[in-house]
């Protein structure tokens, strides 16, 4: 190749660019204070269905395909599930997630952005308040969602306790 | 990594309580300490969401002990600064949801809301909220140098550095009902202005020129302007009755290997696709009908595709009855590691032909068809994903065997196509480093694509790091050397090589 040496020179600067690039989007990258972290109380949370759901308990495995919109179906013809997750960040999501999905907040988030990528569908509807998220439940056919255990009813089943790190039958 | 905060789950139970009730509970509770502070402070304070909320206990008899005015206008001040410190935090995380990407939440609420407000709730009442059409995306921009003797074979278009702009990619995702769903997806792209083509009859490269004149510009058409096209990576409808069953009908990616199903730019590891999927070993989309579905045998996920397609389209339209046929099976896991297992196949036939004013076979003058390519092709492939914690292992393995019928074979660059096999097989390493969101990885490939001008085929070598700047946005970038193979042909050595550097800046939106 016959280049002048201002080109290799311009390519320098650019890899010198490049390089610099990839040092600031590094410390950019610098890992935060994250809400796993700050609220990783070990609280019991209660993983609750709809009455009308067949089933009386749920496992753990059930538990992550059903809320990595694996599994859409409730067994023994109980219809497609409808699951109602907490938003992104709030103490109940992470500590699921972590139990769960044995994911922190990034990984959940990159799960579905990968999901959504590949066409694979979007994440479940998010409910800001538990005791909203316990009517929704109650209310309609099919739903499952989880909720700090003070904020039980009656009107909804209890299919799986979340306590102590572990998934535990009701 | 998340800059997400939160509070206890505690916290956030007497954060729903403040939002729902406001000041009210809270001066309320000021009030209380007025006839009683001693028994009833305990109840201000942010309780165990695990304990069942602890109403205020009647006032003591005992005598009330000295309170000044001052230190009730303390405690007064102290209760407003946590009244505002919860609102905010509210607030913030109101805001957090409404932003958020992975999350279609407040629609949904309101609709369920709604629902139950009317008294009407059930799955129809959600089918609305659904029906919603939702947009998005992911983009990547960022530059590319390429360089070395196999350039100066002419393929590449330059080898100066070049800023480059990726993929502009949107979906437009509509579900009208609870098993309905359309998924449109286009690449917006500057092309064709400036990209070349090349006529593998006339042997010729074409450089393409989209400037035009704008004649609605308002200084009367002395403004030019470049059009673009748009790709449309798929369009199909899914009808989702069963996790076992479904069917796709419409314009597919085609379910193989990983690359082709990752497909984006934010989900693949590496910046540089496979040979596999640049020489389309596979065909990358077909139209035609596919049946998908899953088998839970949990912790193990069974997933299958079954299809029947146009084929390869070497035109636009398939000349014959005799569809293409293709499968898919994979068997995955994410405990006690991520580990997927996958195998696909592939088989069809495919036509180019073309139209000539001629003689026809009864003799007289008229339209003629002629084939020019007629092809049969059977491909196959496996693949392999591992994930264990911050390892990420991706292997592809695609065979190609393609045979022409009577001599009706393709071109390139003017010559021929023998009937061939070709393969491609590669690894792809990567590892999440604990700080700077950094993800090095290293990649090998090697390729059998037989060509006369390139040789019998290529090795490659590289690596890059990817930098994870936050959930959605990414810096990857990548280097890598291919080098010219003859592995068992016996004909000149072909000693090219190639350089490659990229960087890409890819968002997900």
């Amino acid at each position: 190749m016959n280049q002048r040496p201002t080109a290799w020179l311009r390519s320098g600067v650019l890899l010198v660019l490049l390089l610099g690039s990839l040092l600031c989007a590094g410390l950019a990258g610098l890992p935060q204070p994250t809400a796993h972290g700050q609220a990783a109380r070990d609280e019991t949370l209660a993983v609750i269905v709809n009455r009308a759901v067949p089933v009386r308990s749920l496992s753990a495995y059930e538990l992550e395909a059903i809320f990595t919109q694996v599994q859409r179906d409730w067994p023994s013809g109980g219809g497609r599930i409808l699951v109602f997750n907490h938003p992104p960040g709030t103490a109940a999501r992470t500590f699921f997630d972590r139990v769960v999905l044995r994911m922190d907040a990034d990984q959940v988030g990159r799960f579905w952005i990968d999901k959504r990528v590949r066409g694979a569908g979007l994440p479940p509807r998010v409910v800001s308040s538990s005791a909203i998220l316990v009517r929704i439940v109650a209310s309609l056919a099919g739903a499952v969602g989880y909720v700090p255990r003070a904020e039980l009813t009656p009107e909804v089943r209890v299919v799986a306790w979340i306590s102590g790190g572990k998934v535990l039958a009701p | 990594m998340t800059r997400r905060t939160s509070a206890p789950l505690g916290w956030m139970t007497l954060a729903v309580v403040v939002g729902i009730s406001g000041p009210t509970q809270l001066l309320c509770a000021q009030a209380v300490p007025l006839a009683a502070p001693a028994a009833a402070q305990p109840a201000l304070e942010p309780s165990s969401s695990t304990d069942t909320p602890v109403p205020a206990a009647p006032a003591a008899p005992t005598p009330a002990p000295e309170v000044t005015f001052e230190q009730l206008r303390g405690q007064l001040e102290a209760m407003r600064e946590e009244l505002a410190a919860q609102r905010a935090e509210l607030d913030r995380q109101k805001a957090h949801n409404d932003a958020s990407n992975t999350s279609a939440g407040t629609d949904a609420q309101e609709a369920a809301l709604a629902a139950l407000a009317s008294g009407t709730a059930g799955g129809s009442e959600l089918a609305t909220d659904e029906s919603m059409l939702r947009v998005y995306g992911f983009a990547d921009t960022g530059m590319q140098k390429v360089w070395g003797s196999l350039y100066d074979t002419g393929l590449s278009l330059t080898d100066a550095s070049n800023f480059v702009l990726g993929n502009v990619n949107l979906y437009f995702d509509a579900k009208p009902d609870d098993r309905w769903r359309a998924l449109i997806e286009v690449r917006l792209t500057l092309f064709p202005n400036g990209a070349e083509s090349l006529d593998a009859k006339t042997n010729t490269f074409t450089t393409h020129d989209t400037t035009i004149f704008d004649y609605t510009s308002s200084v009367g058409g002395f403004t030019s302007v470049r059009w673009s096209a748009l790709i449309l990576e798929r369009a199909h409808i899914d009808y989702t009755p069963y996790d076992a069953f479904n069917v796709r009908v419409g314009y597919f990616l085609t379910p193989y290997g990983i690359w082709n199903v990752d497909h984006g730019s934010p989900t693949r590891i590496m910046l540089r696709a496979p040979f596999s999927v640049t020489a389309e070993i596979f065909p990358e989309r077909q139209t035609g009908v596919d049946a998908f579905g899953r088998f839970l045998f949990l912790p193990w996920e069974l997933g299958y595709h079954l299809y029947v397609s146009n084929g390869r389209e070497l035109d636009a339209v398939d000349y014959t009855e005799d569809k293409s046929v293709g499968a898919r099976v994979y068997l995955s896991t994410r405990r006690p590691i991520g580990l997927q297992l996958g195998a696909s196949f592939f088989h069809g036939s495919a036509q180019q032909r073309s139209k000539t004013v001629g003689s026809t076979s009864t003799g007289t003058l008229g339209i003629v068809r002629v084939i020019d390519v007629d092809q049969t092709e059977s491909a196959a492939g496996a693949d392999l994903s591992i994930d264990v914690d911050a390892l990420r292992i991706r292997s592809e393995y695609a065979m190609n065997l393609t045979q022409y019928n009577n001599g009706k074979r393709a071109l390139f660059a003017g010559y021929p196509l023998a009937d061939a096999v070709r393969m491609d097989a590669y690894v792809v390493v990567a590892y999440r480093l604990p700080w700077l969101g950094l993800e090095p990885l290293v990649l090998g490939e090697i390729v059998r694509y037989p060509t006369l001008l390139l040789g019998e085929g290529f090795v490659t070598g590289g690596g890059g790091i990817n930098v994870y700047l936050s959930q959605a946005t990414t810096l990857r970038t990548l280097y890598s050397y291919i080098r010219s193979e003859n592995f068992t042909l016996h004909g000149p050595q072909r000693d090219y090589g190639m350089h490659t550097l990229a960087a890409r800046l890819v968002m997900a939106f």
